[in-house]
């Protein structure tokens, strides 16, 4: 786990406690992955890969020994990297990854990391805290886990009026 | 001819969602049934192009009588990349997922979203009553929908704390 190596580390859901009335989650550090998988811009193509087809997860984090976000890689970044070159080997993680991706706060109104992903047809958001460091993920996963929790909530509404 | 990829609207790019509004509550209300489709033969290069160049992230694959043989994700290719040394031989039925779990256009909404939550899946077919596939619901359809649904929290959220649907 030292410089450089791949960090792995659990992700961990903090949707403990709903807020508001039927449970509306509010802004974004009530949905998001705080802990993170993290690569460094030199790991490589294959490593990137197997992180992926292993675990059940599909966006990994790409930061600086500093903690500060250089870009994200997606299962997406594999697939177009897999169809379009032909030396997909010998490519690293800053070749394929997304740079600049779009990113939030932990403070961002959920309706507008939710406009932003459907928008950009992308499925991750890093969340940055003030000093631009990643210090969680938000996925289309805890969104949909969000909504899950209000559909349950309308229903029973409905069912009892 | 016959080995070019078909890609089949099934109704035309009519994505059902054409006028609705947030009291959507069954996959009927916001399934698409705009699919893009692959046949078990297909190779697995081809699909790989077909999925690069499109938005969908998943294809149904269907039999010639218009039943669900399986479906064929991204996260199939990453599995076969993965796992299996020689996956540019496959060809889709080789890959694809062939046990899928589908929902009807009746079932609740809160239902499709467990589902893919619980299964860790972003898709599910939705078959007619007469066995064929009628449209796909994934997690991008139901995240539009709770955008909507959000919106209209928002309106009514000014001195109120009920929810109306």
């Amino acid at each position: 786990m030292n410089d450089g190596n791949r960090e792995i580390k659990g992700r961990e859901s903090s949707m403990a406690a709903p807020s508001g009335p039927i449970g509306r989650y509010k802004c974004v550090a009530d949905v998001m992955t705080r802990k993170t998988v993290t690569l460094s811009p030199h790991h490589g193509f294959a490593e990137a890969v197997s992180l992926m087809a292993d675990r059940h997860f599909r966006h990994v984090v790409v930061v600086d020994t500093g903690g500060q976000i250089l870009g994200v890689i997606s299962d997406r970044d594999i697939l177009r990297t897999l169809a379009r070159t032909s030396n997909w080997q010998t490519k690293d993680v800053s070749q394929i990854m997304t740079r600049d991706p779009v990113t939030v706060k932990r403070e961002t109104p959920l309706p507008v990391a939710v406009a932003k992903i459907v928008a950009k047809r992308i499925n991750c958001l890093p969340v940055l805290d003030d000093e631009g460091k990643v210090c969680g993920i938000l996925t289309s996963t805890d969104l949909l886990k969000a909504y899950q929790k209000l559909l349950e909530s309308l229903d029973s509404n409905r069912a009892t009026p | 001819m016959e080995d070019t990829i078909e890609i089949l609207a099934a109704n035309n790019l009519t994505t059902a969602d054409a006028g609705r509004t947030s009291s959507a509550t069954r996959v009927a209300d916001i399934m698409s049934n705009n699919l893009v489709t692959l046949s078990a033969h297909h190779t697995f290069g081809q699909a790989v192009q077909l999925m690069t160049n499109s938005p969908f992230r998943h294809f149904l694959v269907i039999h010639a009588d218009g039943r669900l043989a399986g479906v064929f994700s991204d996260r199939d290719v990453l599995r076969a990349l993965g796992r299996t040394p020689n996956w540019q031989a496959k060809n889709v039925s080789g890959v694809m997922t062939h046990k899928v779990f589908t929902v009807t256009p009746e079932t609740p909404l809160s239902v499709a979203a467990s589902e893919m939550l619980s299964r860790r899946i972003n898709c599910l077919p939705v078959i007619g009553k007469d066995g064929k596939v009628c449209g796909i619901i994934t997690s991008t359809d139901l995240l539009r929908s709770y955008q909507k649904i959000q919106a209209s929290l928002e309106n009514n959220s000014c001195g109120t704390s009920t929810v109306s649907v």
